[in-house]
């Protein structure tokens, strides 16, 4: 057995150094490596969409002996053509952590016991009956995850609204994704991108807007720069606070100063304007004009999401004129937005030109950058503006891009709709929509309520009121993630509260919990995900979970809410769960505008992008030549919108939430690295890449170091309103801030950066801005 | 019993001199790529100090250029 054991070690120390030195090293080829892949026949090769990010890349799993002991890329994988990143490469080693949770643990006399996984799940059954007979059914609620598969969301969905009767499901996708899709819903109508990444092939010039794709996004940057290399009049322009590896790689780098995209977007529609570049028949067919609130403070005033501005915020859209547009940029020429944003007026022509050139197919991308963002659905109507004046959208490399930070925050919190808001068709202030739901759930329509809840920053803030007694946390770790987190510790930790967490690894967050639900993870029981480019993908159940306890989260939920009397809804068996689920789910998307898949067609396929119609995937939607959705008998239909167009919005340049002054004279940024995913519980078990980078750190431009006379290494003291933390500076190091500035990536739940940062969010998304308060740096 | 892998970067014409010593290290085999411009190194030690030995004892290596660790399952 031991012998075995070693063997199968062996093979894996193998793979991930040919796997690794194949990515990283152009035009190597091993082939002792692939001979031996093919030859052996103990090792088999299934498919799986990637654990980790949102590009979704489709790997190659080898399994032997049942474990899963290598993974290659996928070349017949249409995001990642074969292609894999580090965290990818080494991604099954995260199923084998020496702590993976195995037994189901439930607090008694305030110590964690072992328990079997059913008496666990019957009291968390009990208490939340307890709680809904004692507090009524708000007083309950589930935090999921962007990393949920979509038949976990789908349960948690059916659960939630459908049987308890209550909107409080939200998920961690509000804090990555939620002012994308508020930017989709209010320029289209409509989320998620119109194109898909084979723009990737087609563009000339790339402009990322505050993402370091290089680390963020490894295998789609590599496809970029695939591009360029390919074809020398490619232009790669990377927008960012400090300068990264993405911002080394381009050919032309804009520092700007936090929050001041918004002016720059307004300068580039500006010059296109000013210029000419406007393709008029475009904007006069397919762009309705519109104005909406914009006062800070007052009775109307949109605020920034703290004190009593907590809750989704409705905008007030007016039509606006094209001279009132016109007149609204005027106050973003050039010269003052260059005072503002710190770019060069030059640099903004520069920008503006590569925009309004007819001959040039336009690509923009972006992340947190612009979604973490008191202004997030803004700046994503921004971005959009740019694509409408010159008609650069929904055509082949003409592509304003929103990229995912999660595996399925598309799938399944976007799509499936695990937010507070959402049903699976629409939202839950639309009474077609949960008309729609309660059909499909064989639930009385009565039931399902029409007014959103708690997003995700409001439902930790209820649970520390104590309007919540009850919280279900599944796949997701916000005891680390959450902005300005102790408030959220503490709040959890109060004598009435019931927190249950599901997940695969102890945490801070399974520190706080009353009841740990020990979860299967990833292949060790069959899902899918959706990607960024609305493609979904089907994983097989490839290998046992970690022990008999460990339970996928659908059936952990199907297990809760059968005990609750629930089991017409949940007809499924732990067998058959993963395909039941996903053909009922498919019934709310049947159509030619997000029709997707059949279950059969994903099993077979690496991934499937939607709208499927008639057996074929739309690559860019709203343009009727690729488009069968669009009805409209023109060239462009943007059938999310009433009217069949596009809104282009006159949104201005304000300042964030908290900037800094002279008693917190920095910028703190926040971040994620390459090596590791979102806040480490996961990577930070896999040996090669905690080994890359151990532990977090705060970059500093080496100037300010000097001025606190603070070397490479140093501990500094980092203080902000909110809280306080001693962390090693790393000066010049991959990522260099200006001076002024500082960046913690907040990975490591040693340095918890997130006790600093500010729980400031979005009116419209709720989604809170990591990227920019105030802080105070101090020799340590 | 450590188990490692490492991707060795050899000096230019080195690669072949290189796999046919490194594979004589006790618990250690050696594979060059089919261009022969780099190898890979999995090694199997009795203890997590002879690991760490034979990690400095690559590094300083002659003819190798670097050295990175790409898997380790202590």
């Amino acid at each position: 057995m031991d012998f075995n054991r070693r063997e199968l070690l062996k093979k894996m120390a193998f793979a991930a150094a040919c796997s690794a030195a194949v990515a990283g090293t152009p035009g190597v080829s091993f082939g002792a490596w692939q001979e031996s892949d093919a030859n052996s026949a103990d090792i088999t090769w299934h498919k799986s969409p990637c654990r980790f990010c949102g590009v979704g890349c489709s790997l190659l799993l080898g399994i032997s002996n049942g474990r899963a002991v290598a993974v290659k890329g996928d070349p017949r994988g249409a995001a990642n053509r074969g292609l894999a990143c580090v965290k990818g490469f080494h991604s099954v080693q995260a199923l084998y952590g020496s702590d993976r949770l195995k037994k189901a643990l439930v607090k008694k006399d305030g110590k964690m016991v072992e328990v079997p996984i059913t008496e666990a799940l019957d009291l968390v059954a009990a208490k939340m009956k307890e709680s809904i007979d004692k507090h009524g059914k708000d007083s309950v609620a589930m935090y999921t995850s962007g990393q949920s598969t979509i038949p976990d969301g789908y349960a948690a969905s059916k659960f939630m609204k459908g049987c308890i009767g209550t909107n409080n499901l939200d998920c961690n996708a509000r804090l990555c994704m939620a002012s994308a899709v508020t930017g989709f819903m209010t320029s289209f109508g409509i989320d998620e991108p119109m194109g898909c990444y084979e723009d990737f092939d087609h563009a000339d010039v790339f402009v990322t807007w505050g993402n370091n794709m290089a680390e963020m996004h490894p295998v789609l940057f590599s496809r970029m720069l695939d591009r360029r290399q390919r074809d020398k009049k490619v232009t790669i322009v990377a927008l960012e606070t400090r300068t990264t590896r993405s911002g080394v790689a381009s050919d032309k780098q804009m520092i700007f100063q936090p929050n001041t995209d918004l002016a720059i977007a307004n300068c580039i529609s500006h010059l296109i304007v000013k210029n000419g570049w406007v393709d008029a028949d475009f904007v006069k067919n397919y762009v309705s004009i519109k104005k909406g609130r914009t006062a800070i403070e007052g009775p109307d005033g949109l605020g920034y999401g703290l004190g009593e501005k907590d809750g989704l915020q409705k905008d007030k859209p007016e039509p606006a004129t094209w001279e009132e547009y016109v007149k609204f940029l005027e106050d973003y020429t050039p010269e003052a937005v260059e005072k503002i944003s710190g770019v060069k007026a030059d640099d903004l022509r520069t920008l503006g030109a590569l925009y309004g050139d007819p001959a040039r197919k336009v690509m923009s991308l972006w992340c947190m950058g612009m979604n973490q963002h008191t202004r997030g659905t803004w700046i994503n109507n921004l971005v959009y503006n740019l694509h409408l004046l010159t008609g650069k959208i929904s055509k082949p490399g003409n592509s304003p891009f929103s990229l995912t930070g999660q595996p399925s925050a598309c799938g399944t919190a976007r799509e499936v709709g695990t937010f507070t808001h959402r049903l699976p068709h629409g939202v839950v202030s639309d009474e077609h929509s949960r008309h729609m739901a309660a059909e499909i759930w064989g639930v009385p329509y009565e039931r399902i309520p029409s007014k959103p809840t708690y997003s995700a920053v409001p439902m930790f803030r209820a649970l520390d009121r104590g309007d919540l007694k009850f919280i279900w946390i599944q796949c997701t770790n916000p005891m680390v993630t959450l902005p300005n987190h102790n408030r959220y510790r503490d709040g959890s930790l109060k004598e009435d509260r019931f927190v249950v967490v599901s997940d695969v690894y102890p945490t801070p967050t399974t520190d706080v919990a009353d009841v740990i639900l020990p979860a299967a993870m990833w292949i060790e029981r069959e899902g899918m995900y959706g990607n960024s480019e609305r493609r979904t993908q089907h994983f097989d159940k490839l290998i046992a979970p970690a022990s008999e306890d460990c339970w996928p989260d659908a059936v952990q939920t199907m297990y809760v809410a059968k005990k609750l009397g629930f089991d017409k809804e949940f007809p499924w068996t732990p067998e058959n769960y993963a395909e039941g689920m996903y053909r009922e789910y498919c019934k709310f998307q049947e159509g030619a505008l997000h029709g997707m898949a059949p279950y059969e067609v994903l099993k077979a396929r690496p991934g499937v992008l939607w709208p499927y119609v008639n057996g074929k995937s739309t690559r860019w939607r709203f343009n009727s030549a690729l488009d069968p959705a669009c009805t409209n008998g023109k060239a462009f239909h943007f059938y999310g919108n009433k009217d069949g167009k596009a809104n282009l919005w006159l949104r201005p340049y304000q300042k964030p939430a908290e900037s800094p002054d002279t008693e917190y004279p920095f910028w703190l940024n926040t971040g994620r690295v390459l090596e590791h995913w979102h806040s480490g519980s996961m990577t930070r078990r896999i040996p090669a890449l905690h080994g890359s980078v151990p532990e977090s750190y705060c970059e500093m431009h080496e100037e300010d170091a000097r001025a606190l006379e603070v070397y490479d290494g140093d501990m500094v003291k980092l203080t902000t309103r909110r809280g306080v933390l001693e962390i090693p500076a790393r000066i010049n190091g991959r990522g260099r801030p200006v001076r002024g500035q500082v960046f913690v990536p907040f990975f490591d739940e040693n340095y918890m950066i997130n006790k600093l940062t500010i729980d400031a969010f979005d009116p419209y998304s709720n989604q809170p801005d990591y990227k920019k308060c105030a802080v105070r740096v101090e020799k340590a | 019993m450590p188990v490692c892998s490492f991707i060795i970067h050899p000096a230019p014409g080195a690669t072949e001199e290189l796999v046919s010593e490194l594979s004589a290290f006790p618990g250690c085999e050696a594979t060059p790529s089919d261009d022969l411009s780099l190898l890979v190194l999995v090694s199997e030690t009795d203890t997590r100090e002879e690991m760490e030995e034979l990690t400095e004892k690559l590094r300083c290596y002659p003819r190798v250029l670097s050295l990175s660790i790409t898997f380790g399952q202590l």
